[in-house]
């Protein structure tokens, strides 16, 4: 997060969003700054619905947006500074990539001239030079999803909305667009990226808003996150040559909470006290001749967080 | 970033800019979605018909006046209808709808960029297509009924605007099957109330326009609420573009204001 921010460019304030009877999104309260951010959540979280109020395509049922300074609800103005990138494979088929990427230019009040050019330079710089001129329906998926993420650059906005941008990227498609994102925030944009799949938001930012069932659950740094969880235990894998002879030692001590063998050569030890822990188990390991290869913290990844902040709320209450 | 602070060199595009990029952009998916094609194939068959006809002694002004309430009050609002899956429909069916209110502009500016993109091309199509029926009837006698033939090109163009309208606002009204919706609309409204003997005539839009071309004959022999309305040209076309506006508007309005589904952007 930017140190210059002084205002948050997002503040939902207490913004829910009903379809009928159906909760899209309940009571958000979050500030992003500058920067990248990370959506996350499975899928029907209301991810989508969060970013589509955001830009202004819902008005809030109930709590109020603010974007860059203003309200977004029918403020048009406001557009202009804002980029979107939908999670759908929509697209204007029939036209070549640099038409479609030149007329999203233009709509934002570029003229003719102005409008081409940067769409070309949005373009290259998405990697699709060599493929501007081909009706965009030719397009691999890979490729729909970097014009789709051309059209939301193409008019330098301060804040860009990207949904499951990573979706259909093959693997060089995927390093250009995680650059893309993280080449946006260094330069002090706000970008948020929604995904469902933690690694893909850690490869971008440490900075998360989870969010499921509507609501958010966490929002900040995944650190801080880790923090907010201390009453779920702590895992730490133990990789090593036998773990059976170390895990009957180590549940005699009352700092391990739970015992788990994810693989043969692996150990997974769930603690509510890893001071006490951390120290124990190379002890235990020295007395009983149990070589150890690898001491981790799954907790560090992003899976864990989401995992543990989500289990109790629903039994297909996980991503992935 | 401080928030609030506009770092982009754009200004907001004008509505005029914004209806003709929508126009143009339109024309264009039309053009390549080989739309025109199909509608140029549908109005090649009245010139068709009218050369059989004069080959069968059948021709001339008779035909000819045959022929133009069939184009105004069925082959117009069937061509516009084709074109309303093009309005605000395509843009939702395709989920292209997003990109376009994502931007600054006025969101009444589609359904009006898409009328003004349909109706030129449809005005032009229709009106070479009345002028060779004209030239196919009427045979070694054209130059007779030219009076007819302006009168008949002004009603396909009121046609061509009205139903345009109406072709916008079902496709902003139904995004799925606004073709259905339309043609249900007019045989049922506008084709069964010209059938019904009586005052109701005025309501539909199809009896106004036959009265443009001057082919409107009103029974008035009857009385009270079975006998026909006498209708001035100039209130025929008065009407028309009242409830073409009146359309155009509630497109417009509605497109505005309405949330599109979810699943819709």
């Amino acid at each position: 997060m930017s140190a210059a921010s002084t205002t948050p460019a997002v503040v939902c304030d207490h913004v829910s969003k009903w379809y009928g009877r159906i909760v899209g999104v309940n009571d958000i309260n979050a500030n992003i700054n500058a920067g990248v951010t990370g959506l996350l959540g499975p899928n029907g979280a209301g991810k989508s619905t969060l970013l589509r109020l955001l830009r202004g395509a819902l008005r809030p049922s109930k709590g109020k947006v603010t974007v860059l300074g203003e309200g977004i609800w029918g403020n048009r103005a406001l557009l202009a500074r804002i980029g979107h990138c939908p999670e759908h494979d929509g697209v204007y088929g029939d036209l070549s990539g640099l038409e479609f990427v030149t007329v999203m230019a233009r709509l934002s009040g570029m003229d003719a001239a102005s409008a081409e050019k940067r769409a070309g330079e949005a373009l290259d710089r998405l990697g699709l030079a060599d493929a501007r001129h081909r009706p965009v329906g030719q397009y691999s998926k890979g490729m729909r999803q970097r014009v789709k993420l051309a059209q939301a650059i193409v008019h330098d906005p301060e804040l860009l909305l990207f949904d499951e941008p990573l979706t259909g990227c093959d693997p060089v498609a995927r390093a250009a667009v995680v650059k893309l994102i993280r080449d946006l925030g260094r330069a002090g944009k706000t970008v948020i990226v929604s995904s469902h799949i933690l690694h893909e938001v850690e490869s971008m930012t440490e900075e998360i808003l989870l969010i499921y069932k509507g609501q958010v659950l966490a929002e900040g740094n995944v650190y801080r996150i880790r923090e907010m969880i201390d009453e779920h235990p702590h895992q730490i894998r133990v990789d090593c040559d036998n773990p059976r002879a170390l895990a009957s030692e180590a549940v005699r001590d009352g700092s391990v909470h739970a015992l788990s063998f994810p693989a043969d050569d692996a150990l997974l030890i769930e603690t509510r006290d890893p001071d006490s822990c951390y120290p124990l188990l190379p002890r235990l390991a020295l007395e009983h001749g149990v070589k150890i290869r690898a001491l981790t913290s799954p907790d560090n990844n992003l899976q864990a967080v989401f995992d543990y902040l989500t289990r109790d709320r629903g039994p297909k209450g996980v991503a992935q | 970033m401080a928030a609030g602070k506009q770092t982009t060199a754009t200004r907001l595009p004008s509505a005029g800019s914004v209806v003709a990029l929508i126009a143009a952009l339109s024309l264009k998916r039309a053009r390549r979605a080989n739309l025109y094609k199909v509608l140029i194939g549908v109005l090649c068959v009245p010139p068709l018909a009218g050369l059989l006809a004069l080959l069968s002694d059948r021709g001339g002004l008779v035909f000819f006046d045959i022929v133009v309430p069939v184009y105004v009050r069925y082959l117009v609002p069937t061509l516009m209808a084709l074109q309303a899956a093009n309005s605000v429909a395509d843009e939702v069916q395709g989920k292209t709808l997003g990109y376009l209110f994502a931007r600054p502009i006025a969101r009444w500016a589609l359904p009006a960029g898409k009328y003004v993109g349909m109706l030129g091309v449809s005005i032009v199509l229709c009106a070479a297509s009345v002028v060779l029926v004209y030239l196919a009837c009427m045979g070694s006698q054209v130059g007779g009924g030219f009076g007819a033939l302006g009168r008949s090109l002004a009603a396909i163009t009121l046609a061509c605007v009205h139903f345009g309208a109406v072709a916008v606002a079902f496709g902003a009204f139904v995004v799925t099957y606004p073709f259905v919706a339309m043609l249900l609309y007019v045989l049922l409204v506008d084709v069964a109330l010209g059938l019904i003997p009586g005052g109701l005539k005025v309501v539909s839009m199809g009896i106004h326009l036959v009265n443009v071309a001057g082919l409107y004959q009103p029974v008035t022999q009857k009385l009270g609420w079975s006998a026909d309305p006498q209708l001035g040209v100039g209130l025929s076309v008065g009407i028309v573009l009242g409830v073409t506006l009146a359309w155009l508007v509630i497109a417009m309005a509605f497109t505005q204001s309405h949330e599109y589904r979810v699943s819709d952007q």
